[in-house]
Order: C-alpha cells, then sequence, then structure tokens
C-alpha cells in the first residue's frame, strides 16, 4: 500500500489557518529567491505548479496567496501519519515527508483486506488531523505508487494482480516512478513509449543502452519491482550527507561563494558528525542562472567529516572551474561513507582539534545552528531557504534540522 | 649510440629503476629511463624528481651518447627476450632499437637532454654506513610511517642525532615507531634537528641493503639523503615539513606494566581479528591478573575471543586497539617477550620488546 498526502505542505497549513481554506495558496520557502514548494488544489485549478517562481505563480493565479512553509509541523503531522499507519503493520517505510509505504502482506486475518484497511487509514488521518490522502494498493511497491497516483486528491485505487498487464499496456513509461524525463526521452528514441512496449523490449538493447538498470527498467514495464518496505530506522546507511542552497541572488564574486561553500560545508559536517559518519569523497555541485546543473568531486586521502576538510576540498575543486556566468545554486555532500573508527589520533594537535568540533556542535545543537560559527559567516545574513528535501526521513542522519 | 649487452645485467639494472619510475604520468619523460653509454659500460637512470636512482653495467659499447625509452616497457621486452645478447641502438626520431636474434623492436624515445638531471653528489660527504643497523632501523618503523599523501610532514622517516645517539622516528598519527643506536657509525652527517627522508625513497636503499656483499655509502645533506653501493647510487629528496614532536607523546606514567608472549598475543590477534568489522580492526583487550582477553565482534560476521596467559598483577583495565597496528610491530621484532604499559583506556599505551631499550611502540587506542 503507498500513501500520499494530497497537497501535503498547502492543506496542513489551511488545516491550521481556517480563513485558508477553500482559497488558492502556494507553500514557499522563506528565501528572497524561492519556488512554489507545494500549490493547494485550488490554486492548482487555476495551473499554479511546484517549482514555479514567485512571479510565474502570480501570474497564473492572481489571487494567489503565499504562504511561508512552516517545516516544523509538517514534521510533527508526517509523523502522526506515520504512527497511525504503524496501528495497522509494522513495516512502514517512510518514502519522503509525504509519503509512505505500507507492507500489508499477512495482515489481513487482523484487519480484513487491504482495501478496508486503507478506507479505515483514511478515515483516521481525515478525523484526527483533518487531511487526505491518495491511497494505491497493489502487489508491489512500483505498482502501488503508481496507483495512488491515479486519483488525486482523496483517491483509492486497487490494482489487482490479473489487472496488472491491462493497466500498463497503454500507460506511458515516464508515469512510472523512476523513470524521469530525461529515461523517458531515452526510451522515446527507442521508439519505446509506454510500459507495454518497455516490457516487451528486449533486456539486451536496454542493458547494453542503460547499464545495469536496463534490466531493472524491462521489469518495471511488466510491473514486477521486487524492493521490500524497509521499515523506519531499518534503512540502510545513509550514502551520502549533503545540503545545496539556491542564492538570493546569482553570485559571480568568489569570496561570496566561499561564503556560502563554508556555510554548507559546516552544515553537512555538522550533520555527518552528529552521526559518527565520514565521507571519503567530497562533491560540489553549481548551477547556472540557465539551470544548467553540474557536479564535481574529489577523493580525500582520509574518510572526514571535519568541516575544514570538507572545505578545503571543496575550494579546490572551485579553484578548478572556469565559470561561465554567475551561480544559482551550490551543493555540497559527501559520500563513499564509512563509520567513524572510533580510533583516538596520537597528537595532542589532533585531539584538540576534534574536541573544539565536538565542543562547536554541542553548543549548536543546544543554541541552534549557527550560534557559534566562523566569522567570515557573520556577514551572510539571508536565511536559508529552508525547503524541506525529498530525501528527508523521519530518523537518521537524512532528518535534517528545519526551524 | 650503440652497445651490446648481455640479457642478465641489462635485466638487473632495468628491474632495479622499476619502482622510481613514474606512473602517473605527470611528465611524460618521467616514465622512461635514461640509458648512457661510454667507455666500456652504460648508466641507467631514472627518477619521479623525488627519488633519484642511478645504475650502472658493463657493455660493449661501439658508439657513444644516449638513449630515453619507456622503463616499463623496455623491461616487458628485456625479460622476455630469448637471446643472451642483445643489442642497443639508436634509431631515427629519437627511436630506441632493441634487437636480439631475430627480434626487432623500436622504441618511441625523447630527448635525452630533456632528462632531469641527476643531483651531484658530493664524495666527500659519505661515510660508510653500519648497513645491519640501518636495515634494522627502517625495518622497525616503515610499516608505521603515513601513506596519507596529504599529510606531508609524517610521510617519512624522521632521522636525527643526539650526541653520539642516532634514532629514526616514524608515525601515521595514530601509532608511533621509535628506535635508537648508540655509537652508529655512517650517519654522521644526520643533522641534530633531523631531516625527514621521504618513504618511497627510503624504501629503494632499503631493497638495495638487500645485497650480500660490498660496503654501503650514506651522506645526508640539507637538501637530500644519499645512498651508494659500487656504482649504485640513490638520491632522495628530504620532505619539508615539520615532524610532530614524537617526545611529547611517549607517554611516562604508564604504571601498569604487563609481560606478555610475543608469539601467543601474535596469533591470537591475527585469530581475533578476522571477525572485526570494517577495515579498522578494532580489538578490546581486557587485562586482567595474569590475564589477557581478546575479542572482536562485528554485527554481520559473529564474534571472537580468546585467553592469553600474561604476567600482571594490576586492577583490571579495559581497552581498544587497532589490531593491526599490534600485529605490525610484534612481526617486526625477534624477542620472545614484550612489555606493554598502559595508564588507562583512554591513553597512548607503551610496548617495547623486553631485553631492548633501544626500540619504543607508542599506540593510540580506539573508543571502547
Amino acid at each position: 500500500m503507498h500513501l500520499d498526502m494530497n497537497a501535503f505542505f498547502a492543506s496542513v497549513e489551511q488545516m491550521c489557518n481556517p480563513e485558508l481554506r477553500g482559497c488558492p495558496i502556494a507553500v514557499v520557502g522563506s528565501a528572497k529567491r524561492t519556488v512554489v514548494t507545494t500549490a493547494s488544489y485550488e490554486a492548482r485549478r487555476s495551473g499554479v505548479k511546484t517549482g514555479m517562481n514567485r512571479y510565474e505563480a502570480k501570474k497564473a493565479c492572481p489571487s494567489l496567496i503565499f504562504v511561508i512553509g512552516d517545516n516544523r509541523k509538517y514534521i510533527d503531522t508526517s509523523a502522526r501519519v506515520l504512527e497511525i499507519l504503524k496501528n495497522y503493520s509494522p513495516n512502514v517505510e517512510a518514502g519522503s515527508i509525504d509519503e509512505a509505504f505500507v507492507d500489508l502482506t499477512g495482515c489481513a486475518s487482523l484487519f480484513g483486506s487491504a482495501e478496508g484497511v486503507a478506507r479505515s487509514v483514511k478515515e483516521k488521518i481525515r478525523a484526527s488531523l483533518g487531511l487526505t490522502c491518495s491511497i494505491g494498493i497493489a502487489p508491489n511497491k512500483l505498482l502501488a505508487k503508481l496507483a495512488s497516483d491515479m486519483k488525486k486528491p482523496d483517491g483509492l485505487v486497487v490494482i489487482k494482480e490479473g489487472d496488472v498487464e491491462a493497466v500498463l499496456r497503454d500507460l506511458p513509461a515516464g508515469e512510472l516512478c523512476g523513470i524521469g524525463h530525461k529515461l523517458t526521452a531515452h526510451l522515446a528514441s527507442l521508439g519505446v513509449r509506454t510500459c507495454g512496449e518497455l516490457g516487451d523490449f528486449p533486456a539486451s538493447v536496454l542493458r547494453e543502452r542503460f547499464g545495469i538498470i536496463g534490466e531493472r527498467l524491462k521489469l518495471m514495464g511488466r510491473g514486477i519491482d521486487n524492493s521490500p518496505v524497509v521499515p523506519i530506522g531499518e534503512e540502510e546507511e545513509a550514502k551520502s550527507v549533503g545540503h545545496s542552497t539556491t542564492l538570493p541572488k546569482d553570485v559571480s564574486d568568489k569570496e561570496e561563494i566561499k561564503r556560502y561553500l563554508l556555510k554548507l560545508s559546516e552544515m553537512v559536517g555538522n550533520r555527518a558528525r552528529g552521526h559518527k559518519l565520514k565521507g571519503t569523497k567530497v562533491c560540489l555541485t553549481l548551477r547556472y542562472p540557465d539551470f544548467y546543473t553540474f557536479s564535481r568531486q574529489r577523493s580525500l586521502q582520509q574518510p572526514s567529516n571535519d568541516t575544514k576538510v570538507i572545505f578545503n576540498s571543496v575550494l579546490s575543486i572551485l579553484e578548478g572551474l572556469r565559470l561561465r556566468t554567475a551561480i544559482r545554486l551550490l551543493g555540497v555532500s559527501i559520500s563513499d561513507m564509512t563509520k567513524d573508527s572510533k580510533q583516538m589520533p596520537l597528537f595532542d594537535y589532533e585531539r584538540r582539534r576534534e574536541k573544539l568540533l565536538d565542543t562547536l556542535d554541542s553548543i549548536n545543537d543546544r543554541f541552534g545552528d549557527f550560534t557559534l560559527t566562523w566569522a567570515t559567516l557573520l556577514e551572510d545574513s539571508e536565511p536559508a531557504s529552508g525547503v524541506i528535501s525529498p530525501a528527508w526521513r523521519p530518523v537518521g542522519v537524512k532528518r535534517v534540522n528545519v526551524r | 649510440m650503440k652497445f651490446t649487452i648481455d640479457k642478465s645485467n641489462f635485466l638487473k639494472v632495468l628491474q632495479r629503476i622499476q619502482g622510481i619510475v613514474e606512473k602517473r604520468n605527470t611528465m611524460p619523460i618521467l616514465a622512461n629511463v635514461l640509458i648512457e653509454a661510454s667507455g666500456g659500460k652504460i648508466n641507467i637512470s631514472a627518477t619521479d624528481l623525488e627519488v633519484f636512482i642511478k645504475d650502472s653495467s658493463v657493455a660493449n659499447v661501439t658508439e657513444e651518447g644516449s638513449v630515453t625509452a619507456n622503463a616499463r616497457k623496455l623491461f616487458e621486452i628485456v625479460k622476455e627476450l630469448p637471446d643472451n645478447s642483445i643489442d642497443i641502438s639508436r634509431g631515427k626520431d629519437e627511436k630506441v632499437t632493441v634487437k636480439a636474434g631475430k627480434a626487432r623492436f623500436n622504441i618511441m624515445g625523447l630527448p635525452s637532454k630533456d632528462f632531469p638531471v641527476f643531483p651531484a653528489i658530493d664524495d666527500t660527504k659519505l661515510e660508510a654506513v653500519e648497513s645491519e643497523n640501518l636495515k634494522e632501523m627502517i625495518d622497525k618503523t616503515s610499516f608505521a610511517v603515513s601513506t596519507d599523501e596529504t599529510r606531508y610532514n609524517i610521510n617519512g622517516f624522521l632521522l636525527e642525532k643526539e650526541d653520539t645517539r642516532i634514532r629514526m622516528v616514524a608515525t601515521d598519527g595514530h601509532r608511533l615507531a621509535f628506535i635508537e643506536k648508540k655509537d652508529m657509525k655512517g650517519v654522521a652527517s644526520a643533522e641534530k634537528e633531523g631531516v625527514l627522508l621521504p618513504r618511497k625513497g627510503v624504501m629503494e636503499m632499503r631493497k638495495l641493503l638487500d645485497e650480500k656483499e660490498g660496503s654501503f655509502f650514506l651522506g645526508v645533506t640539507e637538501k637530500s639523503a644519499v645512498m651508494k653501493k659500487d656504482d649504485t647510487i640513490i638520491s632522495v629528496r628530504l620532505l619539508e615539513g615539520e615532524f610532530p614532536d614524537y617526545k611529547k607523546v611517549i607517554p611516562k606514567d604508564n604504571d601498569k606494566e604487563v609481560l606478555a608472549d610475543r608469539s601467543n598475543l601474535l596469533h591470537s590477534l591475527k585469530r581475533v581479528s578476522i571477525l572485526s568489522s570494517d577495515k579498522i580492526k578494532g580489538v578490546k583487550f581486557i587485562f586482567s591478573n595474569s590475564n589477557l582477553t581478546v575479542s572482536s565482534s562485528s554485527p554481520d560476521i559473529g564474534e571472537a575471543t580468546e585467553e592469553i596467559d600474561i604476567e600482571y598483577g594490576g586492577e583490571d583495565i579495559e581497552i581498544a586497539f587497532n589490531a593491526r597496528y599490534f600485529i605490525d610491530m610484534l612481526e617486526a621484532v625477534a624477542e620472545d617477550k614484550v612489555r606493554i604499559a598502559l595508564k588507562d583506556s583512554l591513553s597512548p599505551g607503551f610496548i617495547r620488546p623486553t631485553g631492548n631499550d633501544e626500540y619504543t611502540y607508542i599506540i593510540m587506542p580506539m573508543r571502547l
């Protein structure tokens, strides 16, 4: 079963403020150059879409009301939804802040049919939170997600084992979760438009063209997906820790870029340290104003989560680049993660460094991020956009602290 | 340039320089060897700009001159040649021709004038060195040298002199090996403030020290360290940077003294660390009355534990170490027993073979 909260951020805002109910609203970030993260269904009817900037959104819907998102509300509401789901099965996976997978295998004797469970979940969410959701029920995660997407808002769609072929035959391949714009275009160039065609396509060609995911693509076209529902807290070790930010205005001044990079490096370092993880690869992502986005990475000799090491590595990547224009977005991440080894350094100066970072983190954990920070960051008064990333998870290293 | 050379002679000098040739290919000519033929012998040189090595071999030189050619390819070719006599000559456009029997190779070369100049060697600075002592010093410290290239100040050995004592120290930031020899000949030129010898260069010198006959000469100048044996010369550029203050980390108040059988401890650690997780071989040590329990566990594989008889009468200590660090040291010494001195579970441990005060080894523990 897949559950998707309808227009989640917007619905939560409308729930909290009765004056917004029935009005076209758009939830945006707090930064100057923010984009619409969620539009209410009223706004969507006028053509407001996620990713539009304020100007575009207002043009599409002049009566649109902007609401600055309050992540704490969403995290709290998300946790409550997950609690409701846990009443039915221990295997609840948080897909992101507004969606979840529930493995209902073997629950029929306790709660009756999956469809009955879905109705009961919807009712509970409506009664206790005042929100609607769309639920899809199917033999696997891929199809359940597809089913929940089929009817919004407030839908309940069941795809039965025997109906899979009929459902997929003429469905555009891009409707499947995991097949994005680029992949859709690639597939179209091979003459593959529908899931049915994808499922019948020779695996060897797909393998040659797409590498190891080629075979999975074919299976997806047939509606086959064996990925398990991963219960909250049992997710695999994070593969990377990263932060990115759209700058308040395009920046070409290197010193200013460096300041943002230091800030992002500290956010990455702080989070990695908090979870006792170290990364061996450091990656810098840049986006030009025309949305051309690229990343460069560099390996460290030793795994690290020291802000300074991350920052220096990112800087050396930056030094090696010739920037074409100003920069719109910056991102810093570390990957190839290992657990902090617990090996203590022999030399005093290194132990002092560890202690310094520890102290810095504990002060900031207690009094708020960036309470104690680098002097160069003090000039920067622009708050971060504060938009929750799709990779957000309720527990573990993917739980980013948000204001 | 033209000469004829015996295969085994040529192979020996070519093999010697293989370790030096630059593999990353930052400068193409560093992948080449320089061959200079004159007066009945050839000189062969290779360098990565940090280590310079030069060797020579008798050859029947019919035309003097010099060439450079890819060191790896030349070595591979010579190794596979069937004949005992090999003809080398310089062809057109810096090409090098290798002929033996019916086989013929043309290898692309680069102008020999572009080859880096071998540093001048001041023979008056060279002194005969006690090779057995030097070998021992390298062998008991080399495993502790950091291989992290970004930590250039510990990427090599510290060689220093104090009065009549010569010391060699190496560390990777987690453990430190320290050896001291009294009245050792041949290192008079070592500076009091110490010099930093790069790992790669010292390991090349170490290979040379394995040659049995003949005497070895060593000299240290401001910029380089030189080792010479017969016609073979290795010149190593000293590392710049400041070696950490190692004296500060040698513990003075480790009062919990343990005496353990080296071989028992070594083999127990090797067995137990098989089940420690990750690359880092974390092993827990519990020292109690006459008994040491070493154990390891990893959530995915399982756990291992073993008890070892020791001489110890102090209070119980629980401490974790990277077993690799212990194993390296225990394998490098020959004494039957080792003395371990500890303070507490968060302070560095001190290990020394019994009856040998020259050698000291220090390991920082892991957090439990």
